[in-house]
Formats: C-alpha cells, structure tokens, sequence
C-alpha cells in the first residue's frame, strides 16, 4: 500500500458531521419550522450558545453588543448566518486538541482561516455578492483538509512542513511531493462525506487557482485573493511564510474598487483581532 | 532628488525620496512612503538623525505616485512584482502591516 493510500484509509475514519450542524440543517429545510425552534436548537448546547452570542455581537457582524438571545441573533442576522457561525465554531472545536508539529498548530490554521472568513466575507459584501452570508464559513472551511491531515497523517505532515521550509516552497507544492496529492483533495473528502453543499465543495477544492464554475466563481475567486490578503497580513500561520501571486484572471472576475485594501486596512484588522478573541480565547 | 534633513524636522505627510536604512543597512522603510507619526517613532527609536524627503514634501495622491512606488522592502516577502493596480493596493497594504508590526528585520 502506497504512502498515499494508507493515509486515505486513515481519513476514511474521518468523524461525522458536527450533529448540531445537521439538526439545524434538517430543521432550516422544514419550512413550517419556527425560530423559536431554531434558537431551542442552538441553545440545547449553552457553551455554543454562549459563543455564538458572542460572534453575533461582534462588529465584524455589524452589531455592537446589541443582540442579547438567540432569537434577537436569528432575527438580525438570518437563519443561514447563524447555521454556519455555529458550524464554524463546532469545526473549530472538534479539531483544535491536535499536537503542535514543527512550527504548525490547529490554533495557527484556525487563525488563518478565521482572517480568510473575515476577508472573504468583505469581498463578498464590496462585490454586492447577495449570498454573502456563505463567504465567512468558505474561508472557514478553505483549508480544512490540513488541519485533517495534521490530525491523521501527523507524522508524515511533520516531513511535509519541513519540505516546505527547506525548499522554501508553498505547502501545497511539499504536500504533492511528499503525498503525491494536497490538502484541497483531502478537504474535498470531507466535504463529500459530510455532503456539504457544491459551493464549500469548489471552494476547498479550488481556492489555490481561485477558478471555479458558473455557480461558485465568485465565493472561489474571493476565497483565491482572501487567502493571499491573510498571508500578507500575517493573519495566523497557513503552514509556509510564501505569498503566492494571485491568479491574474481573477481580478478580472472580481473587480475590486479601487484601494480595496489601503481603504480597509483598519478593519480587517481589528475584525481579525476581535474575532479571533472571541472565538479562539476560551 | 530629495533634500536631506534633521529628524526633529520630519513632519507627517511628508514623503521620503530613499529608502530609511538602520545602522545594520536593513530597510526600515522605504523610499516614496508617506510619513505618519509611527514612522517618526519607528526612526527615532533607530536613533536615524537625518531623512532624505522629496522636495515638494507633501503627500502624492495621483496615480502616477502610485505606479512609482517603491516596494523594494518588500522583495523578501512577495517572490513576484504588482502587475495592476489591485496588487499595488495590496503591496501598500503589506508595507502598512509590516510598519505596523516592524518586522522588517524578521526572517521573511
């Protein structure tokens, strides 16, 4: 059995989907469900609630300390909204006990995730994206195939951040030497396992090329140029200190307005600080 | 061409004509950069005693300002060159961090 195919094998253990996910997943496609039952859902687990809260109350979601239930959250942000910041944070909580390899952490991963979601989320709204509410959970979700392969092929990612560092090339680029495949088609298993909707799946996939289909060009072009962005901010630790150069094509599908980033600097920031706070610091 | 001053003559918004060198000949900062008063602090810390600023030493806001920007600081960082102005807005924006966290010293 090759290197590759036994650490597939070992991904085929990979746990089920977050069962809290699910439950309000099964619950949004009721149509007579009510948002009282939405919020009895999400307030079953009171440390989840809590933190939801928490991440609602947020300025990076647009309310200063304004939303004190899970109902008033529901209602200002959107059932969908809430669904992925609750998916969010039980991913970030089922694999953040890792061991720390060579200079890489879950925690580190997660905050670079965590600075995508951000990003892509404020291209998704300066891009009059009208389902915005998906771009934070595709950062979230970019790059979870590393944080699968810290957990089941710990040893060998060791020789692979190593790789990288020697040879002063992304993580990608070590992970298909080493592997022979890379962390999007370890991420792309999940995503299928756990039947997530087409749109997460083309952008764990796609994201180092930023191209994608009709239907999920722009959350993939966004998460492409959001990663970059958090690499240049040094945003957590993707596993490599490169800044790739973006796919010039995507420029074009995305359009920017002009100083994007200059203009917006100052938020990012702060954004990136208070969320990681609110959802990394215990 | 510049004109060279004193530190305590540095004001904010004015524009420096070189790069800002420490006495290890590292980068603090580079040249065609708009003075802000953490640069100020940035270069006393370094105990810089004279800046090199353009002559009209008020900030530039025309594109042409823009294309000229010297991101030679930054080639330890970024392994490529800004090809539109998207990416030149995200090499400002890696300048303003790195002033920000000083790290112009570090590794990469």
């Amino acid at each position: 059995m090759t290197l590759s195919e036994k650490i597939i094998n070992r991904i085929n253990n990979i746990p089920t989907l977050p069962t809290i996910y699910e439950t309000l997943s099964n619950a949004l496609n009721d149509p007579k469900v009510s948002n009282q039952k939405i919020a009895q859902i999400i307030s079953s687990d009171q440390s989840s609630a809590f933190k939801v809260l928490k991440v609602a109350n947020s300025p990076f979601f647009g309310f200063r300390g304004g939303v004190d239930t899970i109902s008033q959250a529901i209602m200002y942000l959107g059932t969908t909204e809430i669904r992925n910041i609750v998916f969010s944070l039980s991913i970030m909580k089922m694999f953040s006990k890792e061991k720390k390899i060579a200079g890489l952490s879950p925690i580190e991963l997660w905050a670079h995730s965590i600075g995508v979601g951000i990003l892509t989320r404020s291209i998704g709204k300066v891009i009059a994206e009208p389902k915005v509410e998906n771009y934070f959970l595709a950062g979230i979700l970019h790059d979870i195939g590393k944080i699968l392969l810290l957990q089941f092929a710990h040893e060998e990612y060791n020789e692979v951040i190593e790789y990288a560092e020697k040879n002063n090339c992304l993580i990608l680029q070590a992970e298909q030497q080493i592997f022979g495949f890379d962390h999007s088609r370890i991420g792309y298993l999940l995503a299928e396992k756990w039947r997530l909707p087409q749109v997460l799946k083309d952008v764990i996939l796609y994201h180092s090329t930023g191209i994608s289909n009709d239907s999920s060009r722009n959350i993939v072009a966004a998460v492409h140029i959001a990663d970059i962005s958090a690499r240049v901010l040094k945003f957590g630790f993707a596993g490599d200190n490169l800044i790739p150069e973006p796919n010039i094509k995507v420029w074009e599908q995305i359009n920017l307005p002009q100083s994007f980033f200059t203009t917006n600097y100052d938020k990012f920031i702060d954004d990136y600080n208070q969320t990681v706070q609110t959802i990394l610091v215990d | 061409m510049g004109k060279t001053i004193h530190i305590d003559s540095l004001q904010i918004g004015m524009v420096l004509a070189e790069p800002v060198k420490n006495k290890f000949n590292q980068v603090l900062c580079s040249g065609n950069l708009t003075i802000e008063d953490k640069h100020i602090k940035l270069f006393k810390t370094w105990g810089i005693q004279s800046i090199s600023v353009t002559e009209t030493d008020t900030a530039n806001s025309d594109s042409e300002a823009v294309i000229n920007e010297d991101f030679s600081g930054l080639k330890k960082f970024f392994s490529w060159e800004p090809r539109n102005e998207a990416e030149i807005d995200l090499f400002k924006m890696a300048q303003k961090r790195y002033n920000d966290l000083n790290i112009w010293d570090a590794k990469k």
